[in-house]
């Protein structure tokens, strides 16, 4: 044999796979950066990695809310441990139930806040692409603001003008921001919805992503922490005007998601998604985790209040009154339920509070109140109120059953330093856990640990310093 | 008188050829037929002698009177050969079988361990073969220095966790480079790899011999060497079987019984006011129960009775004694130029657990072919492989059975006239006949309504090639395929309960394809040459390219047709039903790829076979580096001297070897990925796709660099009866990834950033000795023992932080747990108490205020081995002990097991004894404050472990004279895991991590086997 042809064989076995491009490879699921920002339509698909993030962020604050409230007591069935601590006040900062939400939303405005870079970026755009661009760049700024807005409500030391809330991030770096006061992080809100009011067009009406409703209706909540009562009366009116109040047949429907009535803006949830309802109860063992509170359950008329068989869900067997309105309507998914981040009802009670905290307008604020509970019960007879605070207590009670299970209970004790108390028959097996003060450490919820150690510029909230 | 004569006659014929010379010439060889070059041959009782040449040939005039010739080389013993009247004597020497003196296997090299300069240990086919245990990697523990060898569960075929001179990653790898016959395989995959067929493994631990292998080699080479046939043999065949039983062991906590639980649930009842199950509920000291009639609470007595006199054993349910086989049939032999091995392995071996199996055949083929210029050797090896798994393994899910075994109440009655009553139905039973949580059940009907199984197909084929141009230059190549394809099965069968759970709640099929596949080349030159007869010259040149891809396929379909249930046909498609979703089937993939090209320079020089002197370089140049990094070198250089060939040792009689070596070298821990890229990932929102950023660019992705020193000494004294070695090392890993903690305002959670420095030591001994050493009784006892010391040096400009219950911090090792401090219960309140960090004790728990170091890290801080092997005539025993020690883990089994956030499950036994009243002075806190995670969960997890037992009789050749054909019949009883000593009190001791949730523990296997040959 030539020696030519052993060589000829030995080299051709590396060779074959060998060539000098072999290491510059992609990674072959994923895209670089630079290709995302290309166009409209790419920027578009940004934008839906920006809902994407968002969807799930405001499940951590109503679980969150049902085992710190008094919404819910903890049933004798729940085998898994599973928020227990969280229900019976045992948390601190490396608690997750009540930090998750911190990541999620300040994830959720990176993501935004490069979409608004990269489409700010793009250039040789036609008018068409250009509405469009804008729209994008409105969303993204409404998101912004919303979820800076959810940050301050869980985060901060309180709601005080001048006490620390959150770092307000208007640009996706890497920094170690310190905290704004509430103050700031409100006056911030405000700009980013009024710039998103004149981006986004009004023909959008798709519910599942924020509209001109949606923007409305961030600046509705978003002044009722603030204490801007004007503010907040004339953005809960631009939204209610536009997304009118569900009627008796069409309330029922919001809960199993055949119907958008007053649904303002809402997370959706697709089939073989995660299933929020699976919190409260546990298919895989057909057991109750969080049962609705007995304490809410006695505010109920059942059988004139349309509102209960939606709320609470009672299965078979004693004691077993399940939460309801995230067992959605698919009966093939249980407990699969898009997430109603805002509804019209909302906007009411909102604009109730806010007349009954303005010096003379306290008559709307009842006209409100009244108007809601009438289009909720059955023979309802309108209720009248000596004071303002009679009628503040009565909006807040009806925001606890009218918004219950909806991530609303525990900032609304909160925005108003009340206690969190728990009736002796919700208390079974909360382990003492019956009264939280204001003054109480756990009170408040905590900046989480993992945020605290890599960031030397983020201050604790007083009690967990 | 006539006698006289003979001999007069003789002598006088002897003195006169006396002055007579006589030339004699041979080959001198070794037992594989390759020459020994520079062996002495001399006439016994004289100086006369020769040397051999390279070819092993020699040429010597001896004296008429010569009539012994002596042949000796270094490595092998002596041979004496009488002259008689042949001329030509040929002889094949035997090699010494001591540990000094066998060959290290290296991938790009083949030495002699005396030439070799690094550290590497050996473990042996006899330590491998037929030991009934599914992952070859799991048969390495203990076996040799510097190992840390862990299974994590005991679901057969799994992967052990392999790390050798401990953890040199903070966040990286730190699982060693496997080789298998020169081509680099996936580790942790060896469900399909059969043991049978493995000849040695060779651990390589320093940087002499891992360098070689460059940006791939910092965490330590298994080298695995299969089984081949050997030139001019006679074909033989050989048959294995072996059949066994595995049984579960036991952990060291109880539970409670019925009575017990009954009268627990009273108490908690009575003090503390709590409801957690039927011993409170039908208790007369429920207040809820003071107005009922005496009727009733008579039949509530009733009830409690019953129940108390309830014990169900869940283990009984769960588990099984699990049966074990394995056969194996081989064909080996060879002809002058081709030789051939081949084997059919079949291996089965069922799991403690139901459901769990492993169920393989392998089939192996390994053909060598060698001319005077040409040589090759092809590797092939084929296996097929199932895998059935429990649901929910390793986790503390209710549906894991080795968590319900514990959770299930022991009322809890499983069946009622043979239905099983599980969340399902028990509504349809009332609800009231279980007033128990149908944990245990609940897990039953789950294990029952699903299947989790698996099927693999591995495959690695190799090929090396040699072809000698002229004079000790030869122009080599290796090249080959790693394949490996696993399709996964999950269904959940339709008009179960679990069935009814899952998305459109008539069951679903879902089947899983991931693929791998490594193509892998070399080619180069290898010069080899001994000049003079002093220097010894070996060098090899080689180019080298890998690629690496990964594909992944999954889907699951819905609405199972119950007839097909088995069978994606039974899938109903997808469609939508009044704006809803129905029988929408989920597809998924993903896949990566990656590359490395490299230039590899390995060369030795021996000076008198005395001095060594060896070099390595590598340049790496891989895929997931950015340009800038793109290209490294890596080097090691190492020497040394075989101080038994020095004459002033030789003169000292009791050393009968000592050879003294150092190596220090660079490598790097392997990275595959694209972690220095700015990254978009697609994601999905309300059915549009869109996208979302998944990771951050970072131009200063770097490799991480291993620095190691290594020295040692091999020894071998009184005839190498003790022989043994010691190794010190010093491994200072450094630019190790570290993901730092961003604040979540930069949108991700962590960056991997290069900053972090990490230190291991350590001394590693190995000593075995012959305490017996005669022709029918021979007796090797042998150990090894490491100790490691590793600790974070530095973390760049990363502060310390927390992964789970442990800290990375500077000056600790990886690993250590950091929690606060329990400091017992106070005596007077039955409130917990924890140590506050200025040593104060309060009822307080702050995690973030209170954690602390000072339990130590789940790491051992040595580790190790030793066997003692006992043969007399045809009988052996051999006994194999593993041990670990100073590794301390977190008790996650107890937590749950006496935490008041489970106590509707059952609980363990320590509940009883818990505070009550004041003056109790106990370790378990009152029922209902909160149990949190201290260091009192924290135990030393230290354990010695008789790993295995064999005993075996091989049948006398006389007897077996009388069965024509048959040349050799053993047969054995072995077993596995037989004891434990340990002072940890949960299920297995060993285990690949920092906390015990629960894990599938070890098996205890006894197998008896037969094997022969013919």
């Amino acid at each position: 044999m030539s020696f030519k042809k052993y060589i000829f064989l030995f080299l051709f076995t590396p060779v074959l796979f060998a060539c000098k491009k072999q290491l510059d490879l992609v990674p072959p699921d994923q895209v670089p950066e630079s290709a995302v920002f290309k166009s409209v339509p790419d920027v578009e698909k940004a934008l839906i990695g920006v809902y994407a993030q968002l969807n799930g962020a405001f499940d951590n604050e109503i679980y969150a809310s049902v085992l710190y409230s008094d919404e819910a007591n903890l049933h004798i069935e729940n085998n898994t441990g599973r928020g227990v601590n969280t229900y019976r006040w045992q948390v601190d900062a490396t608690s997750g139930d009540v930090t998750a939400a911190w990541a999620a939303y300040y994830f959720t405005i990176d993501r935004a806040n490069r979409v608004i870079a990269g489409a700010e970026k793009l250039t040789g755009i036609n008018p068409v692409q250009e509405a469009l661009r804008k729209q994008l760049i409105g969303e993204a700024t409404a998101i912004r603001a919303y979820c800076h807005l959810q940050l301050l409500i869980n985060f901060s030391e309180n709601f005080d003008p001048t006490s620390l809330a959150v770092p307000y991030m208007k640009v996706a770096v890497i920094s170690k921001p310190a905290r704004e006061t509430v103050q700031a992080v409100f006056a911030n809100i405000k700009t980013d919805l009024t710039n998103a009011e004149g981006l986004i067009p009004a023909t959008f009406t798709n519910n599942n992503r924020i509209t001109l409703s949606g923007v409305n209706a961030i600046k509705a909540r978003a002044a009722l922490y603030a204490k801007d009562w004007d503010g907040a009366i004339a953005a809960a009116t631009a939204a209610i005007n536009a997304v009118p109040l569900a009627n008796r047949t069409a309330y029922p429907l919001i809960w199993t998601d055949a119907s958008e009535s007053e649904v303002i803006f809402k997370t959706k949830r697709v089939t073989g998604q995660a299933r929020f309802g699976d919190n409260f109860y546990d298919r895989s063992q057909a057991k109750i985790m969080y049962a609705v509170a007995y304490e809410m359950l006695a505010l109920f008329d059942v059988t004139n209040d349309i509102r209960y068989a939606s709320t609470v869900l009672v299965r078979s067997g004693a004691n077993r009154n399940s939460i309801g309105k995230y067992v959605g309507g698919d009966a093939a998914e249980p407990n699969r339920a898009d997430i109603k981040n805002f509804r019209t009802a909302e906007m009411y009670l909102i604009r109730a509070e806010a007349y009954a905290e303005k010096t003379g307008q306290m008559n709307l604020g009842v006209d409100d109140l009244n108007f809601l509970r009438r289009a909720r019960i059955n023979g309802y007879v309108d209720a009248t109120f000596a004071t303002k605070q009679e009628l503040i207590d009565a909006i807040l009670l009806e925001r606890y059953k009218e918004l219950s299970f909806e991530g609303q209970r525990i900032h609304d004790l909160h925005r108003h330093k009340l206690a969190v108390t728990r009736i002796p028959q919700d208390a079974e097996n909360a382990l003492g856990a019956v009264t939280l003060l204001p003054t109480a450490k756990e009170y408040y919820f905590p900046i989480p640990n993992a945020e605290m150690q890599a960031n030397e510029n983020m201050i604790q909230n007083p009690t967990y310093r | 008188m006539r006698k006289m004569l003979v001999l007069l006659t003789l002598f006088l014929f002897s003195a006169g050829i006396l002055l007579a010379q006589k030339t004699i010439t041979g080959k001198v060889t070794d037992e594989k037929g390759e020459p020994i070059p520079s062996a002495s041959v001399t006439v016994k009782g004289t100086t006369t002698g020769a040397t051999t040449g390279e070819d092993g040939s020699y040429v010597l005039s001896v004296p008429a009177s010569a009539k012994e010739l002596v042949f000796s080389s270094v490595d092998f013993e002596n041979l004496t050969i009488s002259i008689g009247t042949s001329s030509v004597i040929n002889a094949t020497l035997k090699s010494l079988s001591d540990e000094l003196t066998d060959v290290v296997i290296t991938g790009y090299t083949r030495e002699r361990r005396r030439d070799f300069v690094g550290a590497s240990a050996k473990v042996e086919s006899k330590a491998i073969n037929q030991v009934p245990n599914g992952s070859i990697d799991q048969l390495l523990q203990g076996r040799a220095p510097g190992l840390y060898v862990t299974a994590g569960s005991g679901q057969p075929g799994t992967a052990a966790n392999v790390i050798i001179r401990g953890v040199g990653s903070i966040s990286g790898s730190s699982t060693p480079l496997y080789i298998m016959d020169g081509i680099p395989i996936q580790a942790a995959a060896f469900a399909s790899l059969s043991s049978s067929d493995i000849e040695t493994v060779d651990v390589l631990r320093d940087a002499s011999a891992t360098a070689m292998y460059g940006s791939r080699g910092a965490n330590g080479v298994i080298v695995i060497t299969t089984k081949r046939g050997k030139t001019n043999s006679k074909v033989t065949f050989g048959i294995n079987s072996q059949y066994g039983v595995s049984n579960r062991t036991r952990p060291k906590f109880e539970m409670m019984d019925s009575k017990q639980r009954i009268q627990y649930e009273e108490e908690v009842g009575r003090e503390n006011g709590v409801n957690i199950g039927p011993g409170w509920r039908f208790s007369r000291f429920n207040p809820s129960n003071a107005s009922l009639p005496e009727a009733t609470l008579q039949q509530y007595d009733k009830i409690r009775d019953s129940l108390a006199n309830m014990n169900i054993d869940w283990t009984d349910i769960f588990f099984r004694q699990g049966s074990f086989q394995q056969h194996q049939f081989t064909a080996t032999g060879g002809s002058e130029k081709l030789s051939f091995y081949t084997s059919l392995d079949y291996y089965k071996q069922e799991g403690i657990a139901i459901r769990s199996n492993l169920e393989r055949y392998s089939f192996r083929t390994n053909i060598d072919f060698k001319s005077e210029k040409f040589s090759a050797s092809l590797s092939t090896t084929l296996n097929y492989s199932q895998s059935s798994i429990i649901e929910a393994e390793n986790t503390t899910a209710v549906t894991n059975p080795f968590a319900s075994i514990y959770y299930a109440l022991p009322y809890e009655q499983p069946y009622i006239n043979g239905v099983l009553v599980a969340a399902n139905n028990a509504a349809f039973f009332g609800n009231v006949v279980t007033y128990d949580q149908r944990e245990g059940s609940t897990a039953l009907e789950r294990l029952m309504s699903t299947t989790n199984k698996s099927n693999e197909i591995k495959g690695v084929v190799g090929l090396n090639l040699r072809y000698k141009l002229f004079d000790g230059l030869s122009i080599v190549s290796t090249s080959g395929i790693d394949y490996r394809e696993v399709m996964g099965r999950r269904q959940i069968l339709p008009g179960t309960y679990t069935g009814g759970q899952v998305a459109g709640g008539q069951g679903s099929f879902g089947e899983s394809v991931g693929r791998f596949v490594r193509l892998f080349g070399n080619a180069g030159f290898n010069y080899n040459k001994l000049i003079s007869k002093r220097h010894s010259i070996d060098l090899n040149a080689i180019f080298e390219t890998t690629k690496s891809t990964t594909r992944n396929f999954n889907y699951t379909g819905f609405g199972i047709e119950p007839l097909l249930q088995n069978s994606p046909a039974g899938i109903t498609p997808g469609s939508v039903v009044n704006g809803q979703g129905r029988f929408i089937p989920t597809v998924g993939g993903s896949g990566s790829i990656h590359a490395l090209q490299s230039l590899v320079v390995v060369g030795k020089y021996i000076l008198d076979n005395k001095y060594i002197l060896n070099a390595s370089y590598r340049y790496d140049g891989t895929s997931s580096m950015p340009l800038a990094n793109r290209w490294k070198s890596f080097y090691s250089v190492g020497a040394g001297w075989n101080a038994g060939r020095e004459e002033f040792i030789k003169n000292i009689n009791w050393i009968s070897d000592l050879s003294v070596r150092g190596s220090y070298g660079l490598t790097a821990s392997p990275i595959t990925g694209f972690g220095y890229m700015a990254l978009y990932g697609a994601t999905r929102y309300a059915g549009t796709t869109g996208f979302g950023l998944t990771n951050i660019n970072n131009e200063s992705y770097d490799w991480e660099y291993a620095k190691t020193l290594n020295i040692g000494v091999d020894y071998g004294v009184f005839k190498n009866r003790i022989r043994g070695s010691v190794d010190f090392y010093n491994k200072l890993t450094e630019n190790l990834f570290i993901d730092q903690r961003l604040s979540s305002t930069a949108g991700i959670g962590s960056l991997s950033i290069n900053a972090g420095t990490l230190k291991n030591t350590g001394w590693e001994f190995v000593l075995a000795g012959d305490v017996v050493r005669k022709r029918d009784l021979t007796w090797t006892v042998g150990g090894n023992i490491s100790f490691n010391k590793n600790e974070i040096t530095d973390l760049g400009q990363v502060n310390e932080f927390i992964l789970g219950t442990s800290i990375i911090r500077v000056g600790l090792p990886m690993g250590t747990h950091y929690l606060p401090e329990w400091a017992g219960v106070d005596a007077a309140t039955g409130n917990p108490l924890y140590y506050n960090l200025d040593g104060t004790v309060t009822t307080n728990y702050d995690r973030t205020a209170q954690s602390n170091v000072g339990y130590g890290s789940w790491l051992p801080k040595y580790n190790g081995g030793f066997n003692s092997t006992i043969t007399y005539k045809g009988i052996g025993l051999d006994i194999f002990f593993s041990y670990a020690g100073g590794n301390k883990r977190f008790n996650n089994e107890d937590y749950f097991n006496q935490v008041p956030n489970f106590a509707t499950s059952n609980q363990g036994t320590a509940m009883l004894r818990r505070w009550r009243k004041p003056g109790d002075v106990t370790d378990i806190q009152k029922f209902g404050t909160a149990r949190q995670f201290s260091s009192k969960d924290i135990q030393d997890a230290s354990y010695l472990r008789l790993r295995n037992v064999n005993l075996s009789y091989t049948i006398p050749q006389s007897l077996l004279d009388r069965v024509k054909g048959i040349t050799n019949i053993r047969v054995y009883l072995q077993g596995q895991n037989l004891l434990t000593w340990t002072r940890w009190t949960s299920f297995d001791p060993e285990d690949n991590n920092n906390i015990a949730q629960f894990e599938y523990p070890a098996a205890r296997t006894i197998t008896a086997g037969i094997s022969l040959n013919f």
